[in-house]
């Protein structure tokens, strides 16, 4: 290995995709990973569902950006898309780009692809219980990952996969080895997972939902193990929830994706503490908090996500929103920048809207009886008739829900 | 694990005991007696038929005498074969449709193994379609069918045919008899339609289930390839259904099949168990019943052991049980 002719059969693979594929410039070199305007598609017999449509984000090196969302607003299909897991056909890049260090993903074929995935991209998953296969050892599932791309010899498998199971800090990691997953915990198993996903120290870590199917003092030990692994490695960390609580302990930056756009985006502070999109404001609202008092109902955005068969041409979100004005239901919303890193599309950022105050606290539902005068007041210019009707409905039902 | 062991074995026995029983009682509920059929006999050497088979006697004698015998490995002389050995006749049998049986298992468990597979991954294409008409042709084609299908279409038919187009001296696809490696083929082939059509049809649907998990998605995302992934991850938990079912079938397929043998005229043991039924030679009977009884039960613990090697969540639970 020493001498640049002897070559292992994957790294004269790698290499030789490598030339084909690894050309492309990021735009800024503090970047590992960015996504241009990516649009995917599932055909189904109804008809072309389009999960994801237009989604631009970027990802620093060794940083942590959370997506969130409530189900079906693409989190997942975008991360799958990233390693271009979810099976094609039905899945289908309808458009854009995806650069990984220097790859052109879109454009890989699945043999170079396979040369990447869990080398220079990996994924952690949600279910611990289901996501390890249950008729081989832990410690050759783990060793699997690290000799398919020629990062351990059958000779020296051994002591790497031990190596990489002392890291998720898997205790007796000796006796481990040799187990089956159903002799694991979940919250052990998810470590497996991990060791799986770090294996071949990956740039970029996806963690879908790692913690959702743990419970909680669980899921508390996995999560600072993939901060600390962060710091320790250096991998950069896509962590796609819908825990608030989790993203405010652990990312950096926060990409609020709302039918397959990402509808806001900025640093954790700039999303908890100063955020501007409706839908950001309802997800805030809906988290439980301390203060709560028994009898009163959980915060909930009323409605449903707009169907993806045949999204609306304008704001997607309009429906549900309670500021909507006349604009919100003609055209998409620009993209505006508050900051180098806060961005949000919504047209109440727009200079001709009328500003309008984010109700917040805990009585969000006992105000909206009055909320919907200050909307009224609030939209005057642009508000139409039948959009005032509706909002007047939309808030009955929520002053009715406290 | 030894006491599991022992635990099976005992229960091995008790029901080799009651399927004797049972067979017992059975055979002598039905109608007339092994020597009707004997045209024109005199009453008095029917006397002594009776006498000397010790069929005169009250059942429950004749019952505690053949059991007597019986725990001493013997199975009794058949009345329809003269004087032959019950057991003799069986073994001198057995081999024959032991091989028949094992080369239409291996036959029908490879091909239905692979045909499986390769109809679960073309889901919904045209190659899916054929493999499944097929199955479902040779679940619903009874054997003897195939075998005379094969046996005349085949061996006579197209043997024929090469045996013109190369001008050989002789058909070259041997249609009857068991000595050539050449004569084995054709009647295990007919043997193994329905064990093959069976498996390919459940291994699809196991494969199918398999190539949905999630581990398989990990494996994907390891940079597994896709053949990877079919011989490390699927395979071996696709199969587990399919070992289930492999006991029985083996069982049946290797005592042999009175109608293929018949065919291709081949002296296995199937003809015993119509024959001897026909004929009610008591022990003959009872005989080929403890042979099939005893190698459906061999063949059940074996898959049982063979299940907890490939699933290692049951060896776990068979722990558990004997400690």
């Amino acid at each position: 290995m020493a001498e640049r002719n002897i070559m292992t059969k994957h790294e004269r693979k790698y290499d030789l995709y490598r030339k084909q594929y690894c050309s492309r410039k990021l735009k800024d070199s503090e970047n590992i990973l960015e996504v241009e305007d990516l649009r995917v598609s599932f055909d189904t017999y109804a008809g072309e569902v389009k999960a994801v449509r237009g989604v631009t984000f970027h990802v620093k090196k060794s940083e942590i950006l959370a997506i969130v969302g409530e189900s079906g607003c693409g989190k997942t299909v975008t991360s799958q898309t990233l390693m271009k897991l979810n099976p094609m056909p039905p899945a289908r890049i309808i458009s854009g780009d995806i650069i990984i260090d220097g790859w052109d993903i879109v454009k890989m074929p699945e043999p170079a692809m396979q040369t990447i995935r869990g080398n220079l991209i990996s994924m952690v998953f949600q279910d611990p219980m289901t996501y390890l296969n249950p008729t081989k050892t832990v410690g050759k599932q783990i060793g699997e990952a690290l000799m398919v791309h020629g990062k351990a010899t059958r000779k020296n498998v051994y002591e790497k996969v031990i190596d990489i199971l002392n890291l998720v800090k898997m205790p007796e990691p000796e006796r481990r080895y040799r187990q089956f997953p159903h002799e694991f915990s979940g919250g052990m198993r998810q470590r497996v997972i991990i060791a799986i996903a770090l294996a071949c120290s990956p740039k970029i870590l996806i963690a879908d939902e790692p913690t959702t199917a743990l419970d909680v003092t669980i899921q508390a030990q996995i999560l600072s193990l993939i901060k600390e692994l962060r710091e320790k490695t250096g991998t950069a960390c896509i962590l796609i929830t819908h825990d608030l609580g989790v993203v405010a302990n652990m990312a950096d930056r926060v990409a609020v994706m709302y039918a397959g756009k990402i509808i806001e985006t900025g640093t954790s502070d700039e999303i908890f503490y100063n955020p501007k999109h409706p839908y950001t404001w309802g997800l805030l609202e809906s988290r439980p908090r301390p203060d709560h008092k028994k009898t009163e109902r959980l915060m909930s955005i009323e409605g449903t996500p707009p169907d993806l068969f045949a999204p609306p041409q304008y704001c997607a979100f309009a429906d549900r929103c309670e500021y909507a004005m006349k604009i919100c239901r003609e055209r998409e919303p620009v993209n505006t920048a508050l900051s180098p890193t806060h961005q949000c599309s919504c047209w109440l950022l727009h200079p001709d809207a009328p500003g309008v105050e984010r109700r917040s606290g805990s009585s969000f539902a006992l105000k909206t009886s009055d909320a919907g005068s200050v909307t009224k007041q609030a939209s005057k210019p642009e508000a139409s008739g039948t959009s005032q009707e509706e909002r007047r409905g939309a808030g009955g039902v929520n002053s009715g829900k406290k | 694990m030894f006491r599991y062991i022992i635990k099976r074995i005992i229960f091995s026995l008790l029901t080799i005991w009651l399927l004797v029983t049972l067979t017992f009682l059975l055979m002598h509920l039905m109608p007339g007696d092994p020597f009707i059929s004997t045209k024109a006999v005199d009453p008095a050497v029917r006397e002594m038929m009776f006498k000397k088979y010790g069929l005169d006697k009250p059942l429950i004698v004749q019952y505690f005498i053949y059991m007597g015998k019986m725990l001493r490995g013997d199975l009794g002389v058949s009345l329809h074969y003269k004087g032959a050995q019950v057991v003799d006749r069986v073994f001198d049998a057995f081999p024959y449709s032991f091989e028949l049986g094992l080369r239409s298992l291996i036959i029908g468990i490879a091909l239905g193994l692979i045909l499986g597979i390769v109809a679960a991954k073309r889901n919904g294409k045209i190659s899916d379609g054929l493999i499944m008409g097929v199955a479902v042709i040779g679940i619903s084609v009874p054997s003897f069918i195939m075998a005379a299908l094969l046996n005349y279409g085949v061996g006579l038919k197209f043997g024929n045919f090469l045996k013109d187009i190369f001008g050989l001296s002789r058909n070259p696809i041997p249609i009857s008899g068991w000595n050539s490696e050449a004569s084995k083929w054709l009647p295990a082939i007919a043997l193994s339609f329905g064990t093959l059509a069976s498996i390919a049809r459940l291994m699809r649907a196991s494969t199918m289930d398999v190539l949905n998990a999630d581990y398989i998605k990990t494996a994907k995302a390891k940079g597994l390839s896709e053949g990877q992934i079919t011989r490390h991850h699927m395979m071996r938990n696709a199969i587990l259904p399919i070992i289930t079912i492999l006991g029985p079938a083996a069982a049946s397929i290797l005592t042999g099949a009175f109608v293929v043998e018949s065919v291709f005229a081949i002296a296995g043991m199937g003809k015993f168990f119509v024959l001897s039924i026909q004929v009610l030679d008591y022990p003959m009977i009872i005989g080929t019943t403890v042979i099939y009884g005893v190698l459906l039960i061999v063949m059940n613990t074996l898959v049982d052991i063979v299940y907890g090697i490939v699933d290692p969540r049951i060896r776990l639970e068979r722990k558990g049980i004997s400690g």
